[in-house]
């Protein structure tokens, strides 16, 4: 199918859900009006939301790993993140030891959204803030992580602590 | 079954005020500008979970349409898929303006790779007496370039 129209029709899909869980009502009014508003938006946002494979997400075991890694393992992570955070805070003496590290990252993760959805995740955990995420000659992906208490200098034992277990859920949801 | 409700609702927004509240002594007791990223994102996550979970509670307890829920739900997701792009960018682009931690860094691995390109690439085409640039002192030579505006005129 052509690139442009499959990256409309999905870009609509999702617009249309998010209008119907934002109205919650069934009345044609809101239906019709529905369709004019996530055509329309479609239209101008499609190029810039799906970028190839339009319809990967659209599978029910890759809806319901995001919805557990969401749900269960992104909040675990941030949970924990945030206590040591509120430590950090409310020490008297404030003493911690930041800096920027690069943590190589999986190399099953290979699509521009699976690299997005890591980077947010390793923002998303207090502590930690991507900077960039780049590829080498080899095609091999680094983050580089600004990180608040850095507690080891090597390279692959902080990219297992900051991501480890993000990264592989992430890995199973998108490649 | 009522009491339990409303007791949890109560425990979960006292959690998310206790987490917003140390975003915010974060924010003002961190001293340079990363610090201060890295705590306020404790308001953004967890703070506004427990906030919202707390609001779910209170539509399911009095009794409000799914449709509140959904919504509160949706907030949640579009805080999740907003705020890290914000924080990202302003903390890059703290970075490469050239502000310094007021505590030297660890390790600077983007430094090592991407060498002064990381700092000058932004201000090259910025006028540099518009930034603040932390422990830098301006070069005694540049000093005597600047003409002021309009003098010459």
């Amino acid at each position: 199918m052509n690139k442009k129209i499959s990256a409309w029709i999905s870009t609509f899909v999702f617009c249309y859900l998010f209008w119907m869980l934002l109205v919650w009502s069934a009345e044609p009014r809101e239906l019709v009006l529905g369709v004019l508003v996530s055509a329309g938006a479609a239209l101008f946002a499609g190029r810039f939301l799906i970028h190839s494979r339009a319809f990967y997400l659209f599978h029910p075991v890759r809806l319901i790993l995001l919805a557990v890694y969401v749900g269960v393992i992104f909040l675990w992570e941030v949970i924990k993140a945030n206590i040591a955070m509120v430590k950090l805070v409310f020490s008297p003496k404030l003493s911690y030891r930041a800096g920027i590290i690069r943590i190589p990252g999986s190399d099953d993760i290979r699509s521009e959204y699976g690299l997005a959805m890591v980077s947010n995740s390793i923002t998303l955990t207090p502590g930690t803030i991507t900077l960039n995420a780049a590829a080498d000659e080899e095609g091999h992906n680094y983050y580089y992580v600004h990180w608040i208490d850095v507690e080891t200098t090597d390279r692959n034992r902080a990219g297992e602590m900051i991501k480890g277990r993000m990264e592989r859920w992430i890995g199973r949801i998108w490649k | 079954m009522t009491t339990v409700i409303l007791a949890a609702m109560a425990v979960f927004l006292a959690a998310g005020l206790f987490f917003a509240l140390a975003g915010t002594v974060g924010i003002l007791r961190m001293p340079d500008v990363y610090g201060r990223l890295q705590a306020s994102t404790c308001i953004a996550t967890l703070s506004t979970f427990c906030a919202a979970a707390a609001g779910i509670l209170y539509a399911v307890h009095t009794g409000m349409s799914a449709g509140t829920v959904v919504k509160l739900v949706l907030l949640v997701l579009l805080i999740l898929c907003t705020n890290p792009i914000a924080n990202h960018a302003l903390c890059k682009a703290a970075y490469r303006i050239g502000i310094r931690p007021a505590r030297d860094f660890v390790i600077d691995d983007y430094r090592e790779d991407f060498g002064e390109q990381a700092y000058t690439e932004v201000t090259a085409d910025l006028p540099d007496e518009q930034f603040d640039r932390a422990n830098e002192p301006i070069p005694a030579e540049e000093e005597g370039e600047i003409v002021p505006e309009g003098g010459e005129q």
